[in-house]
């Protein structure tokens, strides 16, 4: 268009220079005499050309030019409040956009498969919200008679030692069978998906890599397909590398493995271990299928012939979750919480901005008045700060956009186990428009402030007044925004305290163990060189033995589960002298492996009974239960002598019950402790006869177990020795996860931790800017008043009279924003409801505690403007004038 | 900047008037205006363009590429309703700063 423009304007130049030409020639003149003597006529064609155009080009666009210009040459000019006001921007920007990453990296990004919204995982719980695992049985009574979903899935996780490139590496595995991968519907990078016939028992032993490994340990080379690789002691061929980011249930797998049942297992409908994915059928809603679930579930024992152990609504359920509500559903509303507070953080900085640009209008104020007096057009004058707040919010949110991209590395390197989907996270579309937005909104909020104030104010009245008086200024805006950012702290500074709270009760929780001077590592034992139950028994036999004789340590044991991380995994037992619901057997929430020492070890009290003795090892089979187990079954039983029977294939004897332990927390410390039944791992091929030598066993844990030590040097001290006492025993195991018990505890609370660690920095640099920002106001308002304070000076005010009075306006200040912030804390905090544990969202204590801790802050922010107005020399302020 | 802006108006105000006869393209109109002022108003051929761009993009004219009678393909302007009416307000507000001038310069 511009161009045509041009275009025309050049040839209807060209024309009248021609016609211009030609009347001379008709007077006589030469041609080249004549066109010369046009062109003079003419004047400048350029200039010409170039006026004609602006006609035409948004004048504007020359002025934000021009403003943006004279913009950064003011701005150069007083580089304190830049520097300040870019940081402030940036951070505020900054960690918006980090956590924004995070956020939909892992909670708002749709899963990374075809039509992800099909896929549910089934999950059977007691009704209560919990979901569990589906026993095999009830797994392939699904598949068989629902008619809800196209494809159903089983896997189960864990982890192998892997050997590649001749360095052993534990690895995350799923096992999985062929209808999960068919239900997920991606297809491998390289190679094939797992057959159907390969997912049975006796199939053979392939394996499918993921991306990540098959770079990292085989160097993504291209033959990789058709090798093998050393898994557990057994040889895998590679069959398949699956695409980069591909994964189940955020379990970060990086081993596929063919999940190969037993028709046998179908036997055990108690015992619960499988994880179940679906595929809904195309035209089949979730709420069809949840209600052909709950119709099936009546009818289940006769479409399958089952009796025992069956679903009853109520009480054991199938149930459906969304698999993204699955993957995430946890940790949603924490994080949800984190962008909420950074939020708060950059309305805080907002605020603060305003503040100074509002001081910097007034400061201003003169040189203002002067070029509206001048001619200088109010809309110019705005334009004018449009262009400096533009200036500053383009270079911050650059600033903040790089400090963004480090941030989510350091994040996810700090808190790699904290964040689902942690493999996505990056700066993308979204996360720009994010950032766009939060820019837009920052520019809105502080550039609003000081152009309110400009508006209400015309140029002659601020000539007239006297910048040094007292009265030139209103300072109501001012205040309005201190105390703003006063109240928005509080409410970071009340859900930090709260986390604080949560934190410091999850770990002062008795988990019913001393975790003080203990130490844990774990042992996995390969199939292929420990193929038999015997030989297991002895490797732990001989390690205990030597570890227990080294320096330092007091007493030392294996177990198959560690406190207070492990799953459940429970299942039907019968109990004497107790008479089970209805439908089937109770369920023992956990089956727990453990050698002799193991109470002692731990400092585990037996409150009644015995502990396990040497003689049990190859006496007759005793289990010792937790008080747990006696509450919910024996109630004003005796338990000692009392019998129970895993239901675990025909043979299960019976087992006697010779102690009762104290409760332990096993499943977290926020949990409460579940039904435990102990047994010796000597006595689990007697316990368990249908375990013994199968890859079975391995549930039971005696193929891969934690040691605890009782000792009184830390972990760090001890890993030599203890490298060397395992390599002495086998040089080919690796020592998993050597780490003092303290921080296993640590790295159970994980979630709040990181919530913790997150609102304190985020209240920590609220109460920061809100610092800053009284301070500012009480400065400026102390140096506004210089006279005023130096006449009540030289009338014999006294200095304290003076102090107290710029302190008691700074801690007005605050007192408002406390009261606003604790009203809003009291609506707030109740989101943070399901985060915390053993303190309530609207604790009067932490609510104090904050109180204070404001007040004081806001009394340091004042102490020293209060001060210097009680250095105002009487005569010097005066004279000023 | 206020001396320019006098100009313009004027130039604009000779500009509407040329056209008042009829259509007629850049150098016609700087041509008529020449010869009508008795070569008084010498038009600054470079202003004049400027000017013919200002006064189509308010709609005061517009224009449009024709054959002239010499068989030249010329751009021609022509006035609009809205620059007819413009051209009233011109000429009043003109005449009512020659008449004050007039009173300044002559006193009784």
């Amino acid at each position: 268009m511009t161009k045509d423009r041009d275009e025309e304007l050049e040839r209807e130049i060209r024309s009248h220079l021609e016609l211009e030409a030609e009347e001379r020639v008709a007077n006589g003149m030469s041609g080249q005499e004549a066109r010369d003597a046009a062109r003079r006529a003419f004047g400048n064609v350029t200039l010409t050309r170039e006026d004609a155009r602006a006609v035409w080009t948004r004048r504007w666009l020359d002025e934000i030019v021009q403003d943006v210009r004279y913009a950064c040459r003011t701005l150069r000019n007083s580089p304190g409040f830049t520097i300040t006001s870019v940081l402030t921007i940036a951070l505020g920007i900054g960690a918006n956009t980090a956590m924004f990453s995070v956020v939909n990296a892992a909670i708002l990004r749709p899963l990374g498969y075809p039509q992800p919204e099909q896929l549910q995982m089934v999950t059977a719980g007691s009704g209560d919200g919990n979901p569990g695992s589906l026993s095999p049985a009830e797994y392939f009574e699904l598949t068989e008679i629902s008619q809800s979903f196209a494809v159903a899935g089983a896997f189960v996780t864990g982890e192998a030692n892997l050997s590649a490139l001749d360095r052993p590496r534990r690895t995350a595995y799923a096992r999985v069978n062929a209808e999960v991968f068919e239900a997920l519907a991606v297809a491998p990078e390289r190679g094939r998906w797992f057959r159907r016939d390969e997912t049975r028992v006796g199939g053979p032993a392939v394996v499918i890599l993921s991306h990540g490994l098959w770079r990292s340990a085989f160097g993504d080379t291209d033959d990789i397909i058709g090798q093998s690789v050393d898994i557990d002691g057994i040889r895998h061929e590679v069959i398949g590398v699956m695409p980069p980011g591909f994964d189940v249930m955020d379990k970060r797998a990086e081993l596929w493995l063919p999940l190969q049942l037993a028709p046998a297992i179908r036997r055990f409908r108690a015992s619960h271990f499988l994880s179940v994915l679906a595929r809904l059928k195309g035209n089949v809603t979730l709420s069809q299928a949840e209600s052909e679930l709950t119709s099936l579930m009546t009818s289940w024992g006769e479409r399958t012939h089952a009796s025992g152990h069956l679903f009853v609504p109520g009480e054991h359920v199938l149930q459906l979750t969304p698999m993204l509500d699955a993957v995430v559903g946890p940790s949603r509303r924490a994080f949800w919480l984190l962008q909420a507070g950074v939020g708060l953080v950059l309305l805080i900085a907002c605020a603060n901005l305003a503040n100074l640009l509002v001081v910097r209008a007034e400061t201003r104020g003169r040189e203002i008045a002067l070029r509206t007096a001048l001619g200088a057009g109010r809309r110019r004058l705005l334009a004018q700060f449009v262009a400096e707040g533009l200036v500053l919010l383009g270079l911050g949110g650059a600033l903040g956009l790089a400090a963004a991209w480090a941030g989510i590395g350091a994040l996810t390197a700090a808190y790699p186990e904290s964040v689902p989907r942690v493999a996505g996270i990056g700066i993308d579309a979204s996360v720009l428009g994010f950032t766009l937005l939060v820019s837009a909104l920052t520019a809105l909020i502080f550039g609003l402030a000081p152009l309110r104030y400009l508006s209400g104010r015309t140029g002659g009245r601020l000539l007239n007044d006297r910048a040094s008086g007292a009265t030139a200024i209103r300072p109501t805006m001012r205040r309005v925004l201190v105390a703003a950012e006063v109240a928005l702290a509080v409410l970071l500074v009340a859900g930090a305290g709260l986390m604080v709270r949560t934190v410091h009760n999850l770990m002062s929780v008795d988990a019913g163990f001393d975790r003080s001077r203990l130490v844990t590592f774990g042992i996995a034992l390969p199939a292929a060189t420990y193929p038999a139950f015997d030989g297991r028994v002895q490797m732990y036999d001989r390690l205990l033995d030597r570890l227990r004789t080294m320096p330092g340590i007091e007493g030392g044991a294996a177990v198959s589960g560690l406190a207070p991380q492990r799953a459940a995994n429970g299942f039907g037992t019968d109990i004497e002298h107790y008479t089970p619901p209805p439908e089937g057997a109770e369920l023992v929430a956990y089956y727990q492996t453990i050698t002799n020492g193991y109470f002692d070890a731990m400092r585990i009290p037996i409150v009644r009974g015995r502990a396990f003795e040497a003689a049990d090892r190859i006496g007759a089979p005793v289990a010792i239960v937790n008080e747990a187990f006696v509450r919910t079954f024996w109630k004003g039983v005796d338990p000692i002598g009392r019998r129970v029977r895993p239901r675990f294939g025909d043979e299960t004897p019976w087992v006697t019950v010779v102690g009762v332990a104290k409760d332990v927390r096993q499943a977290g410390v926020d949990q409460p402790a579940g039904t435990e039944l102990y047994v010796l791992l000597d006595q689990i091929p007697r316990i368990f006869p249908a375990v013994q030598g199968g890859r079975l066993g391995s549930g039971f844990g005696d193929a891969s177990m934690h040691v605890v030590l009782r000792t009184n040097m830390s972990a760090t001290a001890l890993q030599p020795s203890i490298a060397n006492a395992v390599r002495e025993v086998d040089p080919g195991l690796p020592v998993i996860r050597l780490r003092d018990m303290e921080e296993v505890f640590r790295d159970s609370v994980r979630r709040p931790r990181m919530l913790m660690q997150f609102l304190t920095g985020f209240a920590g640099l609220a109460l920061l800017l809100a610092a800053t920002g009284t301070y500012g106001v009480l400065s400026y308002m102390v140096a506004q008043q210089r006279r005023e304070i130096g006449i009540r000076m030289a009338l014999g005010a006294e200095r304290s009279v003076v102090l107290r009075a710029i302190l008691g306006h700074g801690l007005k200040l605050a007192c408002a924003g406390l009261v606003a912030g604790l009203a809003g804390a009291l609506v707030l905090t109740r989101l943070m409801g399901t985060l915390l544990f053993a303190v309530r969202p609207n604790d009067p204590a932490t609510l104090a505690g904050v109180a204070a801790l404001i007040a004081a802050v806001a009394a340091a922010a004042s102490l020293i403007p209060a001060f210097r107005a009680t250095r105002v020399d009487p005569l010097a302020a005066l004279k000023d004038d | 900047m206020a001396e320019r802006k006098v100009v313009q108006g004027t130039l604009e105000l000779l500009i509407l008037q040329t056209l008042l006869f009829g259509p007629l393209h850049g150098h016609g109109i700087a041509r008529h205006i020449q010869r009508t002022s008795e070569d008084v108003l010498q038009v600054e051929h470079g202003s004049l363009y400027p000017a013919l761009a200002r006064l189509e993009k308010s709609g005061s004219i517009t224009s449009k590429w024709e054959a002239s009678d010499r068989g030249r393909e010329m751009r021609m302007y022509r006035l609009t309703a809205k620059g007819r009416k413009q051209l009233t307000i011109e000429q009043s507000r003109w005449n009512a700063v020659v008449r004050a001038m007039a009173r300044v310069l002559k006193p009784v």
